[in-house]
């Protein structure tokens, strides 16, 4: 018998969630899906959740296990019990509970629709087979919001589209007949394309294995060579590789000026003013590190 | 609520059906789904769409009346055959991604009892790519979904429907919705099969909504097994798979039937296989060892990452244990090749209509291509006919009737309803399976109205309102069951072995003069 610990919450009933816990006996072929089905009909029919497939293919049953944000029908239980000893089920997050393990995925939704996943005006070019690969890893994204649900980033802010919506921009904007590409670019800036902090969180949580980050990188990449240069990211970026190409190593006091420019430079005045009641200043001189030549 | 043209059921054809309504701007149009659009079915659909955009279409027609055993009717499978390519086009141009060939044309791949290669795809997402396309467009036409409700009820007084009755899940509220015109695009009822590959959500929902409202179901008595599905798992391995070459194998390590006959027969030999001994631990072997990691990886994607993770086997290096499970519907609700019933302004397309194309035996790649070619002809029939009408007053509303039904699945009876539907799941399959014979179905058929019995007496053990849903899967047991009892009347009316139906006791097929189409009503 292993220990199941599901997170519940019926609005009309409780204050807050809270967790109950089962003893089941699980086989070792089930998936953690299949393992909750089972609780619900022979335990308590009273537990909320959504799913569908049962294939990995309808994005329905994302839930946290553990902790983290998967997809329940292609996590096999007796893998997690191994691992961590019981299993906790809790709805996923960065949205607010509904119902048990029942999230309201309209904020998630709203992003998706944000970066407008139709075509506005076409190219009239022909799609060739290479081209289809450049977009067919995102084509695959089912909007489960296993990526959305753990993102540091989305949690610090609600202006941040989130990994999957970035993916979705993606499949777009490499798609060689659409015709909006600048356009769909300058949207995901507005929309702080360079909050993502790399945390590899979204590419370990992906059932589909599509590594959003990397998509954010080239997306990044993009947006510079298309001379969208002056937003705070990609002069952050720039600063960085450009006190790479000059001294050899990044230069701390001089990054603030370099990323935010002259004119918002000055906001950090208070910041600037705690360092120096606090002497933590990083120097102000700078020498270039030894082996500059080589290095560059 | 009020609106012009009600569609339930968010798929393929759902979507399709509200993006051509949509185009009369002055109609209001409201797609109403038990779940949210992208977990419909239509996801799971891997392999393509067959439409003779290079062939001919007049082989294309030939191919499917052919499949489905001379019982389908001709003009729906014309029109169906003639509107392919241009479906193929529609979505193109609304951005579906299709695997290309090297000239830049859309990519087929060879499908069972097809004679000409015509099946388009996209790798084996075919199924996941069109439901994207088509929800994305219907997002740029602002089209309004009402996710997550539950469609109790027609309302249809003196041979119109009006208008129906659902629950909001969220919140447990039972709304009713007037309109003009709806069309049921629910999908099929795999559910009431244990082996079944089909989502938790194919019910029957719409089949038993038209059926209790006074339609005929037609030819309900064919469910397609579809010959390959993960053994231990019923998931689905797609036809693809043969199509770009792979082997049945048995246990002597001989190939034992042709892989591209259609889906009945290779069905039916694996079955036989199994059943006289010839089989791997109850399964038989798809090897797809010698297409190499090319053709695998690049176009079978899909296949090669279920089979790793939900049976631990990588197919690039040993065969996939496989074995038949119910797949598809080929009968449904009634309809004539214009998705048109028999109450007036009700309009059902997809899987859970019957415009009689499949026949008795639907071919691989016909029924993705059947959402959108009758999705489209539905939503277009139905905006025609909300154009011409006025709503009409509803006399009664059931919303009593309702509540008192719901009153009484919370708070009285004793029966578990999961031991009724697991009971019904196990039974269909030993009544109605691949082999049929009279004792099986009358055992069924007996079982099937005990069932009955024991579920007007179901406590669903949940009393929230906030998705509440044990009830909810209450009435889609209800639904189920209506389903079951309809194939096992038909199968037992059917005195012959036709297509997807093998009775036992009538090998043989009659002649096509004898040989009807069979109705039932509730």
């Amino acid at each position: 018998m292993s220990k199941i610990k599901i997170q519940k919450f019926d609005p009309s009933k409780d204050e807050k969630p809270y967790f109950e816990e089962y003893e089941f006996d699980c086989a070792e072929d089930q998936t953690v899906l299949e393992m909750l089905l089972k609780i619900k009909e022979e335990v308590d029919p009273t537990l909320g959740f959504r799913h569908s497939c049962k294939a990995g293919i309808c994005g329905s049953c994302s839930m946290k296990i553990n902790g983290r944000a998967r997809l329940t029908c292609k996590l096999m239980a007796a893998d997690e019990i191994k691992k961590f000893g019981e299993i906790v089920i809790q709805p996923i997050g960065n949205l607010k509970i509904e119902k048990d393990l029942i999230v309201d995925m309209e904020p998630f939704y709203k992003e998706m629709r944000a970066v407008k996943p139709w075509f506005d005006e076409v190219t009239g070019e022909k799609v060739r087979p290479e081209d289809v690969k450049k977009i067919e890893k995102s084509s695959e994204c089912i909007w489960c919001a296993a990526c959305f649900s753990d993102c540091p980033s989305r949690d610090a802010s609600n202006g941040y589209l989130g990994p999957a919506a970035s993916v979705l921009a993606q499949r777009y904007i490499d798609d060689v007949r659409d015709n909006n590409k600048r356009e769909r670019l300058r949207n995901l800036l507005q929309r702080q394309l360079w909050m993502c902090a790399h945390c590899e969180k979204a590419t370990e949580n992906c059932p589909q294995d599509i590594e959003p980050q990397e998509v954010i990188s080239k997306l990044r990449e993009k947006s510079i060579k298309e001379g969208m240069i002056y937003n705070t990211g990609a002069r952050h970026a720039r600063t960085l590789t450009g006190h790479v190409k000059k001294y050899g190593e990044i230069v701390e006091s001089r990054l603030p000026l370099g990323a935010l420019g002259p004119f918002k430079v000055f906001k950090l005045m208070p910041v600037l003013w705690r360092m120096i009641r606090k002497w933590q200043i990083p120097p102000l001189f700078i020498k270039k590190v030894k082996g500059w030549k080589r290095k560059k | 609520m009020k609106y012009d043209i009600a569609i339930i059921g968010g798929g393929g054809a759902g979507l399709k059906a509200a993006l051509e309504a949509n185009k009369s701007k002055d109609l209001s149009v409201c797609i109403i789904s038990k779940v949210h659009p992208l977990r419909s079915q239509t996801c799971m659909a891997q392999g393509g769409m067959n439409a003779a955009i290079k062939g001919s279409v007049k082989s294309h027609i030939e191919d499917t009346i052919k499949g489905g055993d001379n019982l389908s009717n001709k003009k729906a499978v014309k029109y169906f055959c003639k509107e392919a390519p241009k479906a193929i086009q529609e979505l193109e141009d609304m951005g579906m991604i299709f695997s290309r060939e090297e000239d830049c044309s859309v990519a087929q791949r060879a499908f069972g009892g097809q004679t000409e290669v015509r099946t388009c795809y996209s790798r084996d997402y075919t199924g996941h790519n069109v439901i994207t396309t088509l929800f994305t467009e219907c997002l740029k036409n602002d089209i309004d979904f009402l996710n997550e409700w539950y469609v109790h009820s027609l309302i249809v007084e003196d041979g119109f429907v009006k208008g129906l009755n659902a629950f909001d899940m969220k919140s447990g509220e039972l709304h009713q919705i007037q309109a003009k015109a709806i069309i049921l695009a629910t999908g099929g009822a795999g559910q009431i099969y244990k082996n079944n590959v089909n989502a938790s959500i194919s019910t029957g929902d719409g089949m038993a909504l038209a059926y209790r409202a006074g339609c005929a179901l037609k030819d309900i008595e064919f469910v397609q097994f579809h010959p390959t599905t993960l053994h231990h798992k019923a998931l689905l391995i797609s036809e693809g798979t043969r199509g770009e070459g792979a082997f049945l194998i048995n246990k002597d390590g001989k190939r034992f039937v042709d892989e591209l006959a259609p889906r009945d027969i290779v069905a039916r030999a694996i079955e036989t296989e199994i059943e006289e001994g010839r089989g791997i631990n109850g399964a038989i072997h798809l090897d797809l060892r010698h297409l190499g990691e090319d053709v695998v990886l690049g176009k079978l994607a899909q296949i090669h990452s279920l089979a790793l993770e939900y049976g631990g086997i990588d197919c690039l290096k040993e065969p996939i244990p496989v074995k038949p499970g119910a797949h598809y519907f080929m009968g449904g609700v009634s309809t004539n090749h214009k998705c048109e019933t028999e109450i007036k302004g009700l309009y059902a397309c997809g899987e859970c209509a019957c415009a009689g194309i499949h026949g008795a035996n639907r071919l691989g790649g016909n029924s993705l291509m059947e959402t959108v070619v009758f999705g489209k002809k539905a939503g277009e029939m139905a905006s025609e006919y909300a154009k011409s009408k006025k709503h009409k007053e509803i006399k009664h509303s059931m919303r009593v009737e309702i509540l008192a039904e719901v009153e009484k699945l919370i708070n009285k009876g004793s029966e578990n309803q999961f031991e009724i539907k697991n009971e019904m799941k196990t039974e269909m399959v030993l009544a109605s399976g691949i082999f049929r014979n009279k004792g099986s179905l009358t055992n069924g058929l007996s079982c099937i109205k005990k069932l009955y019995k024991r579920a007007q007496n179901i406590n669903v053990g949940n009393d929230s309102k906030h998705y509440n849903m044990a009830l909810y899967n209450a009435f889609e047991l209800y639904n189920m069951l209506d389903i079951s009892k309809a194939i096992l009347l038909t199968a037992l009316d059917r005195k012959e072995s036709r297509g997807a139906h093998f009775r036992t006791d009538y090998p043989n097929k009659l002649e096509p003069k004898h040989s009807k189409i069979y109705y039932v009503k509730d």
